[in-house]
């Protein structure tokens, strides 16, 4: 009989083959038994000697099975059958498991989702290599691309095989049945699939007399839109529908997931209606490099254009350059403090999961004491140890696999929010799809099954260890290697105490450095103060008195405090300038000062205390003694043990000042320092003090300024933004004013707070869950240990001690468990949170209030979850405890 | 020697139960019994080692299995050598044969 039809017979004819072996072992056994009479024994012992030779008939069939075609695979499918069925009949275990499983990998997915679309994905294109995104830059802000800029580096650029532009827009449509809809759709040069290399699914592509007002007429729907709303119509192309109330022809449908943006459909960009000055600046930019063009050719290309652009066009692109990044790396994370925030939230996920699987574990742990007892009687049927083994951890695999599959829903349920938080703090680029895909469900599996074989292993050893003579001769299995398993838990629930001590210790100290950096949101109260900005005017008189009449109008406002022009409030970066000393040879670059131009209320309005000397006045005019004032880090480092005040400075500047006037000369004014003030952080919060020169716009004022209020009450702020818009209205009528914001709002916005209050917010509901998990966990220890010890505890109760006594031991018991996680998670904490150092902000990593705040609040924990088995330990009926027994 | 489970090499006590039939077709207890006899007591061969060789055997296809009738008007399986299985047999044999010989010129040349 070949192999095959052997595994045939054996799947097909089951029935048939078990009835076959087992008339063969009888058979056996028959003649064994006539052999044995025949050697002159009775009936009955001849019986006997055969059955002992024979040595068990069960043991033999098994081992014929484990020999037979196919035995792996049947008894794999075995398994997995009975697997399930344990797993549904101890319901009340299996949820808890799948629960805490589906938590600890379902937070994984949702951040892996994020991690991946921004850092991981590749790119969908044809030879991405080639793609990159060509950004704008001013200082280390990135910004998008005007289309003269655009057009610029076509015409002059040599690396590009093509480049291309889009701006997306929000656009109104109209279906044939008369149904309207906001979509977004991105406007598009017409070889912008080609740069991408990218054919469309149906139809074609744009043609290049497209791009011509009038001909424009047409779009390419993406995929998903086409699947949402024209129910992937096949015969869709050659349909016409009203975009912004003008009828387009649909001329294509692109393939699925091939933009990285949300995005509904592509229409031609016509530059002959889009907006042409230097300073629109609104289009995403990128290109495919010509074979064999390296990026750093690319990137000295473009910034040698840029530097063109500079000379020729001073107004528009004084200080603005161009880099080029591989398109890859553009979408990616924008800023290396977010990769950084990114990073430790991947870290602090992996905790979560890390003590979802301890905890599971030891609910394994706790149920092996129940298997313990179905392994001895599978042994002693001719199991071997190695076949229980993988029963149970195809078992426990199982489990892991169930929570990996809910994990997944727990993504895709959070994964809206959680991006939606990611996207406003800066994580992710606006509009960015994030797919909940193949890619992110086989990470979701592959965590489980690693975790599964991680952790579903040490139990399944541990149940499968059977002592053949304990196992069937105990009534209690639970007494048999119930002290070492005990022994395992105590470890496991320390473990997770630490485990959540670290992840408490690190996000206390996060919240504490947050907690400084916003204190660091000056002395004043950010919540009332109103910010705006305008052009004021092209010449000094005219911008001075624009300013001026702002200023006047604001002031007189109900609830105004005071308000004050400036070039630039906190949270903007500041021009960064070389400054020269009078009597002083000219120091280096690197001594650059933050250059602001302010009015005589800045300090005043913005709460910023004068630390000697006098501020502005309106007296310091073009006629009287140029002046400036500096911060207290500027006074300090330009002028150590000196008296700064009286001194002369002037700033150095290289290039005209087309963003300034001045009733006299631009640049090279000698002035004279009247003051010095409390340092602001300019930049970021959690920046350095920085050296700051202040100059009164009443000498030179720019063009482009902020208007700043201080009112009275923040309650107030809606009430005094409406009346301010009308009163600017009237005071410089047909001026294009800024919203009017809160600078809390603002400062809220920037950088160092957003990115930081995401960490947080992630970092303090792993901690939560973290900790929760924690408590179950030991909850479910000591009502173990409470159970397993009844008897015990029955005994020295019928000897007189108290129930306050046995109270205070189990209670003791946990505290020691609790005592040693603190001991432990502290020194693991420390070698921990160095790893996050880079954003701790004015807190040690060693902070005492942190440790024992987090101390305080493990150990509350630990009480209130081993107070349930405690008290129950209290409450043993001695004489039902003896007698159960 | 009692031949445990352990201690016979799986390719031997192959190589018995092929020689053990070529005698002609038996059921598992005469295998056994056969065996004992022409390795002169030697191996003694134990059902919990048997029966899952002979149904590995048949499964590839050295062995034929039928029911018949045994001497004592027993149902028994009885096991038949198939061509392959006999093929099988004497190809076992010989390299056997050249083991024994090393072995034992190995034995010889080192005591």
């Amino acid at each position: 009989m070949s192999r095959l039809s052997s595994l045939l017979r054996n799947i097909f004819r089951k029935q048939r083959v078990e009835q076959d072996l087992d008339d063969e072992v009888r058979a056996y056994l028959d003649m064994l038994v006539d052999e044995k009479r025949g050697g002159g024994l009775e009936e009955r012992e001849a019986r006997r000697a055969a059955l002992v030779e024979l040595q068990g008939a069960e043991q033999i069939k098994e081992s014929v099975r484990a020999v037979r075609a196919g035995a792996t695979v049947e008894q794999l499918w075995r398994d997995l059958c009975y697997g399930m069925r344990m797993l549904l009949r101890h319901r009340g275990f299996t949820v808890a498991a799948v629960l805490t499983l589906a938590l600890g990998i379902g937070a994984n997915t949702a951040i892996f989702s994020i991690v991946d679309t921004t850092v991981f994905r590749p790119l969908p294109y044809a030879d991405p290599d080639r793609l990159v995104k060509i950004w704008g830059t001013q200082g280390t802000q990135r910004t998008d691309i005007s289309w003269p800029d655009f057009m610029d580096i076509q015409t002059q650029s040599r690396a590009f095989e093509r480049v291309a532009a889009d701006d997306g827009t929000g656009f109104s449509v109209v279906y044939n049945n008369g149904s309207r809809e906001s979509v977004l759709g991105a406007m598009v040069t017409t070889e912008w699939l080609a740069t991408l290399g990218v054919q469309p699914l149906l139809g074609r592509t744009f043609l290049a007399e497209e791009a011509q007002s009038g001909r424009d007429h047409v779009v390419i729907l993406t995929h998903s839109y086409w699947r949402r709303r024209f129910a992937s119509d096949p015969n869709v192309v050659g349909q016409v529908i009203l975009v912004d109330r003008q009828p387009c022809t649909i001329i294509g449908v692109l393939p699925p997931n091939v933009l990285r943006y949300v995005s509904d459909f592509l229409k031609p960009l016509v530059p002959a209606e889009y907006p042409t000055e230097r300073g629109h600046r609104d289009l995403d930019v990128f290109g495919r490099l010509r074979p064999h063009v390296t990026l750093e050719q690319a990137r000295a290309e473009v910034d040698t254009i840029a530097a063109r652009l500079e000379r020729e066009y001073p107004a528009t692109n004084e200080g603005r350059r161009l880099t080029v990044v591989p398109l890859s790396k553009a979408y990616a994370l924008l800023d290396p403090r977010a990769s950084y925030g990114l990073v430790l939230i991947f870290g602090a996920v992996a905790f979560v999961l890390l003590i979802a699987c301890v905890n599971v574990v030891n609910l394994l742990l706790a149920r092996g004491v129940v298997r313990g007892r179905e392994c001895v009687i599978r042994t002693a049927l001719g199991a071997t140890r190695s076949r229980l083994i993988r029963q149970l951890l195809v078992e426990n695999l199982l489990l892991f696999l169930a929570g990996g599959v809910l994990g997944i829903i727990v993504a895709r349920w959070s994964g809206d929010s959680l991006l939606a938080m990611a996207v406003a703090s800066g994580y992710v680029p606006q509009r960015m799809v994030v797919a909940v895909d193949g890619r992110v469900f086989a990470f979701s599996l592959f965590v489980s099954v690693v975790a599964g074989l991680l952790f579903g292993l040490a139990p399944a050893l541990q149940a499968s260890r059977v002592d053949m003579n304990q196992g069937l001769r105990d009534s209690a299995p639970t007494l048999h290697g119930g002290r070492r398993r005990t022994q395992a838990r105590r470890i496991l629930i320390v473990s997770e105490l630490v485990l959540s001590l670290v992840l408490l210790v690190g996000f206390g100290l996060l919240t504490r450095s947050f907690l400084r950096v916003q204190a660091n949101a000056f002395s004043l109260r950010a919540d009332r103060v109103l910010e705006t900005s305008a052009e004021g005017g092209r010449s000094f008189s005219s911008a001075v008195s624009f300013w001026r009449a702002a200023v006047e109008s604001a002031s007189a406002i109900a609830g105004v405090t005071s308000a004050a022009v400036t070039s630039r409030p906190p949270i903007h970066n500041a021009r960064q300038r070389a400054l020269a000393i009078a009597g002083r040879p000219p120091s280096p670059s690197s001594d650059e000062v933050g250059d602001i131009l302010v009015s005589a209320d800045y300090f005043r309005t913005l709460g910023i205390p004068l630390v000697a000397g006098r501020v502005f006045t309106e007296n310091d005019t073009g006629a009287s003694t140029p002046v400036a004032i500096v911060s207290e880090t500027l006074a300090r480092r330009s002028f150590p043990q000196e008296n700064p005040i009286g001194r002369r400075v002037r700033v150095v500047e290289d290039d005209p000042m087309t963003c300034c006037s001045a009733p006299g000369p631009v640049s090279a004014v000698w002035r004279e320092i009247v003051g010095v003030v409390k340092d602001v952080r300019q930049a970021n919060l959690d920046e350095q003090p920085a050296a700051t020169l202040y100059r009164p716009y009443s000498q030179i004022v720019e063009h482009d300024m902020y208007l700043m209020v201080r009112i009275d009450s923040a309650g107030d702020a809606p009430r005094v933004g409406r009346d301010l818009r009308a009163r600017l209205a009237l005071t410089a009528p047909g001026t294009e004013w800024a919203d009017i914001l809160p600078l809390q709002q603002i400062i809220d916005g920037s950088e160092s707070i957003r990115l930081r209050r995401f960490v947080l917010i992630l970092l303090g509901s792993f901690a939560a869950l973290a900790l929760l998990l924690a408590a179950v966990g030991l909850y479910g220890v000591m009502a173990y240990i409470v159970e397993d010890r009844r008897r015990e505890i029955g005994i020295r109760m019928a000897l007189g001690a108290t129930s306050p006594v046995v109270l205070r031991q189990v209670l003791g018991e946990a505290m020691r468990l609790a005592l040693t996680a603190l001991v432990v998670g502290a020194v693991a904490a420390q070698l921990v949170t160095r790893l996050i150092s880079k954003m701790l902000f004015g807190v040690s990593s060693m902070d005492a209030v942190t440790y024992l705040a987090v101390w305080v609040l493990l150990t509350a924990v630990a009480l209130l979850a081993t107070y349930l088995p405690a008290r129950r330990a209290a409450q043993v009926d001695p004489i039902l405890a003896l007698r159960e027994s | 020697m009692a031949a445990s489970k352990g201690g016979l090499l799986q390719g031997t006590l192959d190589l018995l139960i092929l020689r053990a039939l070529s005698l002609g077709p038996n059921h598992g207890l005469g295998i056994a019994r056969r065996v004992g006899q022409i390795t002169r007591g030697t191996f003694d061969v134990k059902p919990g080692s048997l029966f899952p060789a002979l149904h590995r055997l048949e499964e590839q296809g050295w062995l034929d299995a039928e029911w018949g009738e045994s001497e004592n008007r027993r149902k028994a399986k009885y096991y038949r050598l198939t061509k392959s299985g006999r093929k099988h047999l004497d190809i076992e044999t010989e390299s056997w044969k050249r083991i024994a010989a090393a072995i034992a010129s190995a034995i010889a040349a080192t005591s």
